[in-house]
């Protein structure tokens, strides 16, 4: 078990590393000298010189790698943004909280709205309210989240102004852009719920517990929702670094300042420090939850515990 | 002679089960009565398709729920098919036990086997704690090597004979007056087969308990059963002692069966079949089900259903054939 969570991690580094590899070399190799972009044509070649060794881009690319790669592992410091000159932690730490505020309420109310309501689909298959919730879950896949955004907009800001276009002081100013989320991430999950439900009701062992005598209830609870939220919840916390890259678009669209927000401003600005650091979160985010789903199914499923156990020999 | 002393335990009276298929009703069960008494295995034997285990799964009331139930089934006095679905709770695993076929899909295989067997003991209000206890000794009871052990092993660390008595187990904790096996000993070995069955054996002796053993496997009858139901196409076509279906079967269908059956006595030779398979009836037809395999049809077969004919206490056949006692 051991071993294989350590091989595991490893994994995790080693993909990071990659990325953060191909991070830093995409940004070095894309047109435009960032000395171009901190000042005006008219600055003189010495002083530029000057400014490209304040800056250290006048060092070979692997010197400039270590450096940078050493700042972010030992001091958590993602250097100085290019076009802002301001350090980017401290343009991070003011959008970390409004993105994870974001995607926090997105993942809440996806999880108690999909999980029940696939529940019900289950319990309730080939009903009217079954075709009704998996119908529109579905025509939900097929809409693009960015066109679902305008919608809500033009539908309750524009025509009925009941809510904001955008901003994010109040709690008011939070509902379209979470409601934008959940409805474009709840049908997967509805529909997975429904299906693991379904699979898990069609077991034997949930007729062997009914036949020992168990009631409906605790067949239910202790055998199908046992067994069908193994998947559930794994896939549901896979599911998050799909969120918070859905979150980049949604903050874009309700102009919220998060980190998506950032890192799309900071990629039309060329400010590559800055996408630099949001990409590398976003990768270590992806990779850790996916470590996190892999521990989580070992503890939920004994079946994978051996597999995992076997596999890491 | 001696059934007419026992107590009844479980009576079907004319079931009927169909389940719904495209363009009307498959008929899996049809008008099967038969009696179980105190104290008795009662062997219901047939071929794949023939409705046997539908049989087990309508006394259980386990059926998917999309079947249509008619007749009666009779269980120390209570119609099984009337009583409320909280009622039926209370008779499964408690009064009725259920050994099922395969022992690997029909643990869970997220809990332990001894927390499998412990929750059907805690439905008694026993404390968790004695529950598991229970659950230990239990398995020693169906001699499970290292029960200790093997009781803390989830369902794929168990070998398949080890899973079916975790099963047996399970539907033993709480002494059902009647066991419903289900094949139990399908897909497991010879000697794992004989244990299995000296443990029914054991529960018919050490305390009255009835099995319902429903098998396809002969050799599994001969070695248990008291009396022996012969099943085809969702009727009870012969039913008898086990002595007097084995010795002088009176059904063309069950002498066919029987001489199907590899012997050590006879010489080698190629194993008599008996062709076709077990025909499917989408409605209720006029005349004999078997009528369509059978070497002694005549006319009337086709058009009129036959009747039991008694051959003595206990041993009736179906069939509009007179016995002759030649196979």
């Amino acid at each position: 078990m051991r071993t294989y969570y350590l091989k595991r991690l490893s994994m995790g580094a080693l993909l990071i590393f990659s990325v953060s590899i191909l991070v830093f070399s995409m940004m070095h190799m894309m047109p435009g000298d960032p000395i171009d972009l901190m000042v005006d044509r008219r600055v003189s070649q010495d002083r530029r010189d000057a400014l490209r060794k304040e800056y250290g881009l006048d060092r070979p690319l692997i010197t400039q790698y270590v450096d940078w790669a050493g700042k972010i592992l030992l001091h958590g410091d993602f250097g100085i943004a290019i076009r802002t000159k301001q350090p980017v932690n401290d343009q991070l730490s003011r959008r970390i909280p409004i993105s994870l505020k974001l995607c926090g309420l997105m993942f809440l109310f996806e999880l108690i709205i999909a999980v029940p309501l696939g529940l019900i689909c289950a319990y309730k298959k080939d009903s009217w309210i079954d075709r009704i919730i998996t119908n529109i879950s579905l025509v939900m896949t097929a809409v693009p989240n960015f066109w679902l955004c305008v919608i809500l907009i033009i539908i309750f800001s524009v025509k009925l102004k009941w809510l904001p276009i955008s901003g994010y002081e109040q709690a008011r100013n939070w509902v379209l852009p979470v409601a934008s989320g959940v409805l474009g991430g709840v049908s997967g999950t509805i529909r997975l719920t429904r299906s693991e439900t379904i699979d898990a009701m069609r077991q034997k062992y949930v007729v062997t517990a009914y036949a020992k005598g168990l009631p409906h209830r605790a067949v239910v609870v202790g055998h199908v929702l046992r067994n069908a939220l193994i998947l559930i919840t794994v896939l549901m916390c896979m599911s998050i670094p799909w969120l918070i890259s859905g979150a980049v678009i949604t903050e874009r669209m309700f102009g919220i300042p998060g980190m998506g927000h950032l890192l799309i401003n900071s990629i039309v600005m060329q400010d590559y420090s800055v996408v630099q650091a949001c990409v590398l979160i976003i990768t270590t985010l992806t990779v850790a939850f996916n470590i996190l789903g892999d521990i989580l199914i070992g503890l939920l499923d004994p079946r994978i515990r051996i597999a995992q156990t076997e596999g890491a020999q | 002679m001696e059934s007419t002393a026992r107590e009844e335990l479980l009576r079907l009276d004319k079931l009927s089960v169909d389940y719904p298929v495209r363009g009307g009703w498959l008929s899996a069960v049809s008008e099967l009565s038969l009696t179980l008494f105190k104290g008795e295995i009662y062997a219901l034997v047939g071929e794949s398709g023939c409705g046997k285990s539908t049989v087990a799964y309508a006394v259980t009331r386990l059926l998917p729920g999309s079947e249509r139930v008619d007749g009666g089934i009779y269980f120390e006095g209570d119609d099984l098919t009337k009583l409320s679905a909280s009622k039926m709770e209370k008779v499964r695993g408690r009064r009725i036990g259920m050994i099922f076929q395969n022992p690997l899909d029909s643990l869970n295989p997220v809990y332990t086997a001894g927390r499998q067997i412990s929750e059907a003991i805690a439905l008694d209000g026993v404390s968790r704690l004695d529950a598991r206890d229970r659950a230990v000794r239990l398995l020693r009871d169906v001699r499970m090597p290292d029960a200790e052990k093997r009781s803390r092993s989830f369902p794929h660390e168990l070998s398949g004979g080890m899973r079916q008595r975790v099963m047996i187990a399970m539907m033993l904790s709480r002494e059902p007056d009647l066991l419903i096996a289900d094949e139990p000993t399908t897909a497991l070995d010879v000697s794992i087969e004989a244990q299995i069955l000296s443990i029914l054996l054991d529960q018919k002796e050490s305390r009255g308990a009835s099995v319902l053993l429903i098998t396809h496997n002969f050799g599994v009858v001969a070695e248990t059963a008291d009396r022996i139901g012969v099943m085809y196409a969702g009727e009870l076509v012969e039913e008898g002692g086990a002595e007097d279906v084995f010795d002088r079967p009176a059904h063309p269908y069950t002498r066919l069966l029987m001489r199907a059956l590899p012997r050590s006595s006879k010489k080698a030779g190629r194993l008599e079949t008996i062709e076709g398979a077990v025909p499917r009836f989408t409605d209720r037809p006029r005349g004999c089900r078997f009528r369509n395999r059978c070497p002694g049809a005549m006319d009337v077969c086709a058009v009129l259903a036959p009747e039991y004919k008694t051959v003595n206490d206990g041993h009736r056949y179906r069939c509009h054939l007179e016995r002759t006692g030649e196979a």
